[in-house]
């Protein structure tokens, strides 16, 4: 796949950079937390849900179901884990937005 | 706890998960004894109400092992018991309201998270906080919820439109 030509939206980065960061723990509930309180951005989890199902439909992500406890009311988890392609997309992604600042100077400022 | 309440409460517990409670007077509750467990837990964190059923709980737990016990459990209505059974199950028409946009692979992952948020935030804001954030979840998740399902149709139609145009040009 031509890393340079994936195309991946400013939340969906997000929600990858969440499933990222949460490993092995990396369930709706858990990402749509991280993107609130560290990200500071208000997020639904049908947002989150909808894009992790546009992620996965990419191949970026992968999912499976864990056990069902009884706080979730006997439902179970679903866990998400980034492959292969989401990490190249993510890199790509990186790599694209350096080099547009350093190929045209971009500085950028405090908001 | 509040004054009104006197009647005095027997928790049979029933195999591993199922849990009857009789009043004195005979009127029944069923509930599981994670469900209780995890009221116990939100009230005593809330309000300092229910730590001593919770005590009683983790004492049957801990001390004995067989499949059939009675618990004697003073100072909790069955009125208090339904109520708290009712507070712990997340609203049921918002509920609703998701299970017709989502996917059924998605159900599972998606209703278990919010109820288990809805929990966390039950025990930290209460009953009312915990229904106003769960209706702001809900409506927050259809827009993006429908507008998947819109661009998906939109994509096989247009799919359709594309095929016509070939195989009847």
């Amino acid at each position: 796949m031509n890393t340079e030509t994936i195309s991946l939206g400013e939340f969906e980065e997000l929600v990858l950079l969440a499933v990222a960061g949460l490993g092995e723990n990396a369930y709706g509930m858990k990402i749509r937390q991280a993107i609130e309180e560290i990200g500071g951005r208000f997020t639904s989890i049908g947002a989150v849900y909808a894009t992790l199902d546009r992620l996965e439909d990419k191949g970026y992500v992968s999912s499976e179901y864990g056990e069902a406890t009884a706080e979730r009311g006997g439902r179970a988890k679903r866990f998400f884990r980034i492959e292969e392609t989401g990490w190249k997309a993510m890199n790509s992604a990186e790599r694209v937005r350096e080099k547009i600042k350093r190929g045209l100077s971009v500085e950028l400022r405090p908001a | 706890m509040s004054q009104s309440v006197t009647t005095k409460l027997f928790i049979v517990e029933q195999g591993e998960r199922r849990v009857h409670i009789v009043s004195a007077s005979g009127r029944a509750v069923y509930t599981t004894l994670e469900q209780l467990l995890l009221w116990a837990k939100v009230r005593s964190v809330g309000e300092g109400e229910g730590a001593g059923l919770l005590e009683h709980l983790l004492l049957r737990l801990e001390g004995q092992d067989s499949d059939y016990a009675l618990v004697k459990v003073d100072e909790v209505t069955v009125e208090a018991l339904e109520l708290l059974v009712k507070q712990l199950r997340p609203p049921q028409f918002a509920q609703y309201l998701l299970y017709l946009f989502i996917k059924k692979h998605e159900r599972d992952g998606l209703l278990g998270d919010l109820r288990q948020e809805y929990i966390e935030v039950l025990a930290n804001f209460g009953h009312w906080g915990a229904r106003v954030w769960f209706y702001k979840q809900v409506y927050s998740s259809l827009t993006p919820l429908i507008r998947r399902g819109i661009i998906k149709w939109t994509a096989v139609a247009g799919l359709v439109k594309l095929l016509r145009r070939i195989v009847f040009p």
